[in-house]
């Protein structure tokens, strides 16, 4: 619930900096006294209706994905290219209310402060929410299977970034291991699974080690309703980035060889 | 002569198949390890099965299944790993807690034991402990278990090793030993200070001057502690044979040992090395070396070297 709430917020509040945004263009261009030329509310007016259309946009490109990293220039570019579709609906919608277009320079200026305002209340708004998600009992509480050094890294990586996917426990298929890994406790092998999802409210598990067990894990997350994860590593991909393609249909995970950086564009 | 039978551990190397399901319980070829051990024991000895509280269900409906009137489950009351009183913990705690004052025939509920128990017994001659030995013929493979080192007169056991790194001998205990009333105090002494090992009762006895014989035998033995392990089992009980209801098949293939479990089928599939437990559905599937738990359902998969956990669905 606490993420069902904090996402409806997230939405009301962007919609809010998006019209501001444009707004604020106005206020810029055409000047704070109001003009008769372009009035104020027949602009926002074309602007309120482009909003649905644009977090659409923003929801189908994944920007309020819990595992997206906010204050990043992956999620820029992707709040940039929502922006720019923004642009375009709002030009498009004036032009059909009022047969005429605007300013270019006054769109320019809504596309780019909204671009801005965006990104910046995307970033502030993901900080205060991983503290919410993660106070109290977390809302996503994570398992992880395996205490290699690639598990210990991961751990260390969701408590570096206060990731709301929280990790609580850690179970060692192997045995032998430590009793915890980054303070997080090892509290059994792989036959406790059931027991430890249920004990922690398991929402999330990322398999790290055992990829031979990787059909029940996946199983057991079916089971019982949860997200299952699979660190690239545990395939010996330890490219930084592994994405998922398609091969006539049918999904793959592609690890490309390190051509020269401009190679990808002909893949 | 009392039978107890250990069957109290928590087989991690096994899951999923022991998620649910204690390691005794698992079938070997359709039959529980545990049922083919109480049968084997003669009927005038009484048994009694030492589990933990995380099984006791499961024990339960064994229990209910076997027609011998003599068996006595005793449920430890434990449901973690860390929390088991351990093997030899458990066999003293009965013995103190029933008085048995009888020798004792002390069996691991997850061996399989190839030999006549009859024979066994008949080597017993009631004053002096018996163990069960089989020989691996690889002395690397023996550091996984207790060896024995037996005398010129290849009957007295002259050392016994639990786990040694460097094993003198392929000759290892199998779980199966025959203990006179004597000795059941020394066994209980030696429980309080190493609860889970059962092969140490034989050092200690040796240390104590005992004598100890050695019943060594050569029919299959098998310690089923891990996947490979009852694969091997079950490919050396079935053979190159399909043990269940071959009319559950059609359109099928099988290759090497194939145990079919209750009300499971199969169709348009090839099978090799694989067991299937109660209530699977396999169609247009390719399984090599394979065992699947109750209830799965495979269709359009092909899948080698897997244990599969209860109700799985993998469908293509």
């Amino acid at each position: 619930m606490r993420r069902v709430l904090l996402t409806l917020l997230w939405l009301v509040t962007d919609s809010i900096v998006y019209l501001a945004a444009y707004g604020l263009a106005y206020g810029v261009k055409v000047g704070w006294i109001l003009s008769t030329d372009l009035p104020v509310d027949t602009y926002l007016s074309a602007v309120a209706i482009t909003v649905p259309g644009w977090l659409f946009v923003m929801v189908t490109m994944r920007n309020f994905s819990l595992s997206r990293g906010q204050a990043t220039a992956k999620n820029l570019a992707y709040i940039a290219y929502a922006c720019v579709i923004g642009m375009a609906g709002v030009a498009l919608v004036f032009y059909f209310l009022n047969q005429l277009l605007f300013s270019r320079e006054l769109l320019l200026l809504g596309g780019m402060f909204s671009v801005g305002g965006v990104f910046v209340w995307h970033a502030t708004f993901d900080h205060l929410q991983r503290w919410l998600l993660r106070m109290g009992p977390p809302t996503y509480p994570l398992l992880i299977i395996g205490t290699n050094r690639e598990a210990q890294r991961l751990v260390e990586l969701l408590q570096r970034e206060r990731s709301p996917i929280t990790p609580v426990a850690i179970l060692d298929g192997r045995g032998g291991g430590p009793k915890s890994v980054a303070g997080i406790p090892v509290v059994g092998k792989l036959n406790a699974l059931e027991e430890t999802i249920r004990r922690f409210h398991i929402t999330h598990l990322v398999q790290c080690d055992q990829l031979e067990q990787s059909i029940n894990l996946v199983s057991v997350c079916r089971a019982h309703g949860l997200t299952y994860l699979l660190l690239p590593f545990t395939l010996g991909v330890v490219e930084p980035y592994v994405p998922t393609e398609t091969l006539g249909g049918k999904p793959v995970i592609a690890v490309h060889p390190r051509n020269a950086w401009w190679e990808w564009f002909f893949r | 002569m009392r039978a107890f039978i250990l069957a109290g551990g928590f087989a991690t190397r096994l899951w999923p198949l022991t998620e649910k399901r204690a390691k005794p319980l698992l079938p070997l070829a359709g039959v529980p390890l545990l049922t083919r051990l109480v049968d084997a024991v003669p009927p005038h000895i009484p048994v009694t099965v030492s589990t933990n509280a995380a099984f006791a269900d499961g024990f339960a409906a064994w229990r209910a299944t076997m027609r011998r009137p003599d068996i006595d489950v005793i449920i430890e009351q434990t449901v973690h790993e860390g929390e088991k009183l351990g093997a030899l913990g458990a066999v003293a705690q009965w013995i103190a807690a029933t008085g048995v004052d009888e020798g004792l025939l002390l069996l691991t509920g997850d061996n399989y034991l190839g030999f006549r128990m009859d024979d066994f017994l008949a080597a017993y001659d009631g004053n002096v402990p018996l163990l069960a030995a089989h020989d691996l013929g690889d002395v690397a493979r023996a550091r996984a278990f207790g060896t024995v080192v037996l005398d010129a007169d290849g009957r007295s056991v002259r050392s016994f090793e639990e786990k040694p790194a460097k094993p003198k001998s392929s000759l290892v205990n199998t779980g199966c030993s025959a203990l006179p009333a004597k000795t059941l105090p020394l066994l209980v002494e030696h429980a309080r200070k190493h609860p889970d090992n059962v092969g140490g009762v034989f050092e200690a006895l040796l240390a104590a001057g005992w004598a100890v014989h050695c019943f060594q035998f050569h029919e299959p033995w098998f310690d089923i502690g891990s996947f490979d392990a009852y694969l091997e089992a079950t490919r050396a009980l079935v053979g190159d044979a399909v043990v269940g209801d071959a009319s559950a098949m059609t359109g099928t293939t099988c290759a090497g040992s194939v145990v079919l479990g209750n009300a499971s089928r199969v169709s348009g599939s090839s099978l090799r090395n694989v067991v299937l437990f109660e209530r699977c559905s396999v169609e247009d599937c390719v399984l090599e070396d394979c065992v699947v738990d109750d209830d799965c359902v495979l269709k359009g998969i092909d899948l080698r070297g897997k244990m599969l956990r209860a109700g799985t669905v993998l469908r293509d």
